[in-house]
């Protein structure tokens, strides 16, 4: 007969078993931290601490009782409407496991595009650094893309011309590169090294995407002459070597919010598995593409997860009752696809908005991260996630303030409508220091 | 492993701060080999007591992030293991108390551990997805110490260490959670 013991044994050594070795994510630890450290500053603190001891226990107590009315007070303020809790401290560790660096476009310039470049720290907005494109280029188009470790990052440069006709000003985008950014935090010195990718891919692009180990760059392109054939390139920054993945008449692979900049239309799992967005008849596509394969179809080489009502090609529909997705992330895992949701419902008109995860084997829901109950439609603004942690547990995204409860869609209302750049976790919603404004700044950060 | 890389600081620095990043790249080294060597295995620990990877890699990170922090005051660094183990099991508790109100708050289990769980159930057999069931709806205490002693095979005294209790409580909260551990499996059982 099999003990109890023995049960116990088998099953919490089963449920350990699902944690492959070697699968632990990277330790990031907190600079902030740095001042407890000193051993000397500590003993002095122990000291004064301990002579105070018996003088502050009545005023430790009143600042308990405080604290604990201005807590209640927070959470009363910050929960309705929003299931991750707004907390005041402990950020320093969450902000520090995110990645150290993201790079954030600056400077207004033609047609959304910027002036340059910033390096970032994370855990505070602080600029480490700003480049311009190098000559002859003049402006960074609003397409930034990142490993997500903070380290290496692929912005893409270009020239803008212009002249002057009857009408006015004419003005148009010239030679387009895609430049790989190194971020040497020793230095503060940013690098810029020109990325060998044919012009005419780089004119036809629709998205790119740096994978995670930076040595590989997946470029998405439908290009402009002959039949709708939707590629995948997937170049080898170390080799030069390219693979190709064709869909002869497929839809375009493409982002589901229409605005330059915003959105993710590729993403990778360190595993080579490559994440893709692709507009169908019915609406709009999530994809998983093995790049391990030496190219070839697009359609065969790569598997559906996610299906999402939509038009027939043009910009995010919803239909009721139906989740709806936007712009999807993959775990580096590879286990989870990321991103924001929304459902809308009726009698009452009510908009849900959420961070939603799936399983990327079965393309099930496994949970939401945070969601806001608005009351009345969903007038168009567009949550994201911007980067996710290997589990998923973690994110930053671009999301409205917790509490928010009601929208009515006129334009007086804007200020009750603006956007933040956050870490969200199943727990916590945390401002980024610094950050951009998501609100006037639609050239969203990469990480 | 994110080292801080502020002690590349070096022009115009004091004896004492330059004390103070040795003492930190010191700590980040000793912390990040500790990591290496454990990480795994206290994220195992983590998802046996929570049934829920991601949430158990945080704890698991939150619990160094502390190590890390609090690395000078530690007396001996031979016991960081103990240390962070027990930090481990307090983000744990911690949790498991952050969920149980949310049932009670919305009078029913959270999608995302029910999602997490059905997720695990797909890789663990029904009689361990039974068992651990049964473990979870055990107090607290029990199911550390009966983790501690069956997952980990941790002696009393070490057992005794990581939750901060006398040798004498683990034998006890050892029994009875044995107990009603296994009237819990007999009860699934018919």
């Amino acid at each position: 007969m099999i003990t109890t013991e023995e049960r116990l044994r088998a099953a919490t050594r089963a449920a350990a078993a699902t944690v492959p070795p070697d699968s632990a994510p990277p330790l990031r630890l907190p600079p902030a931290a740095e001042g407890r450290l000193s051993p000397r500053a500590w003993y002095l603190g122990r000291r004064l601490r301990r002579r105070r001891l018996a003088a502050l226990t009545p005023l430790a107590a009143a600042a308990a009782v405080i604290i604990v009315l201005a807590a209640a007070l927070v959470a009363v303020h910050a929960l309705p409407g929003h299931q991750a809790a707004a907390r005041s401290g402990h950020h320093e560790s969450l902000l520090a496991q995110l990645p150290p660096y993201y790079v954030a476009l600056n400077g207004d310039a033609p047609v959304g595009s910027a002036k340059s470049a910033q390096v970032r720290a994370t855990a505070t907005g602080k600029v480490l650094a700003t480049l311009r494109p190098p000559r002859p280029d003049t402006v960074f188009m609003p397409q930034v893309s990142g490993t997500g470790d903070g380290q290496e990052f692929v912005v893409l440069a270009s020239r803008w011309n212009s002249k002057k006709v009857k009408s006015g000003l004419q003005g148009w985008f010239t030679a387009r590169k895609l430049f790989l950014l190194r971020f040497d935090p020793g230095m503060h010195r940013p690098l810029l090294t020109a990325l060998p990718i044919p012009p005419d891919v780089i004119r036809d692009q629709t998205g790119f995407a740096l994978s995670r180990s930076g040595q590989q760059l997946a470029v998405a392109r439908a290009p402009s002459k002959g039949p709708a054939s939707p590629e995948i390139l997937v170049f080898n920054l170390m080799t030069g070597a390219v693979k190709t993945w064709t869909w002869p008449g497929g839809g375009p692979v493409s982002s589901r919010v229409p605005i330059p900049g915003v959105g993710q239309v590729l993403s990778w799992a360190t595993d080579g598995t490559l994440a893709f967005q692709q507009r169908s008849r019915s609406g709009a596509q999530v994809r998983l593409l093995n790049t391990n394969g030496p190219g070839g179809s697009l359609q065969a080489d790569s598997r559906l997860v996610l299906d999402w009502p939509g038009d027939a090609g043009a910009n995010l529909q919803y239909r009721p009752n139906q989740l709806t997705g936007l712009n999807v992330l993959l775990t580096p895992s590879g286990s989870r696809l990321v991103c924001a949701t929304i459902t809308v419902t009726r009698h009452p008109l009510t908009s849900i908005l959420a961070f939603t995860e799936y399983s990327a084997r079965t393309g099930r829901l496994v949970r939401q991260l945070g969601s806001w109950t608005l009351h009345g439609l969903w007038p168009g603004d567009d949550q994201d996630a911007l980067w996710t942690n290997t589990s998923g547990s973690t994110l930053i995204v671009v999301a409205h303030p917790p509490g928010l409860k009601h929208v009515a869609v006129n334009a007086g209302n804007v200020a009750h409508w603006s956007q933040v750049i956050s870490v969200l976790t199943p727990r916590k919603f945390v401002l980024l220091p610094g950050a951009p404004s998501a609100e006037t700044d639609l050239r969203w950060p990469a990480w | 492993v994110g080292i801080p890389t502020g002690t590349a600081r070096a022009a115009g620095h004091s004896g004492g701060d330059r004390a103070g990043d040795e003492a930190r790249t010191e700590a980040a080294r000793a912390v990040a080999a500790l990591y290496g060597a454990h990480a795994v295995g206290l994220i195992r620990l983590a998802v046996v007591m929570l049934g829920d990877r991601s949430v158990a890699e945080d704890v698991v990170q939150e619990a160094f992030c502390g190590l890390y922090r609090r690395w000078g005051q530690l007396a001996d660094p031979d016991k960081a293991l103990g240390y962070v183990r027990a930090s481990t099991l307090n983000g744990c508790r911690s949790e498991l108390r952050h969920r149980l109100r949310g049932q009670r708050r919305e009078r029913q289990a959270p999608a995302e551990v029910l999602a997490a769980s059905a997720e695990q159930a797909a890789l663990l057999g029904e009689e361990h997805r039974q068992v651990l069931l049964a473990l979870r709806r055990l107090p607290g205490r029990q199911r550390e110490a009966l983790v501690l002693r069956f997952y980990l095979d941790l002696t009393e005294p070490e057992i005794a260490h990581s939750m901060g209790v006398s040798p004498g409580t683990v034998k006890s909260t050892t029994s009875r959670g044995l107990a009603a551990l296994g009237r819990l499996l007999e009860e699934a059982d018919q």
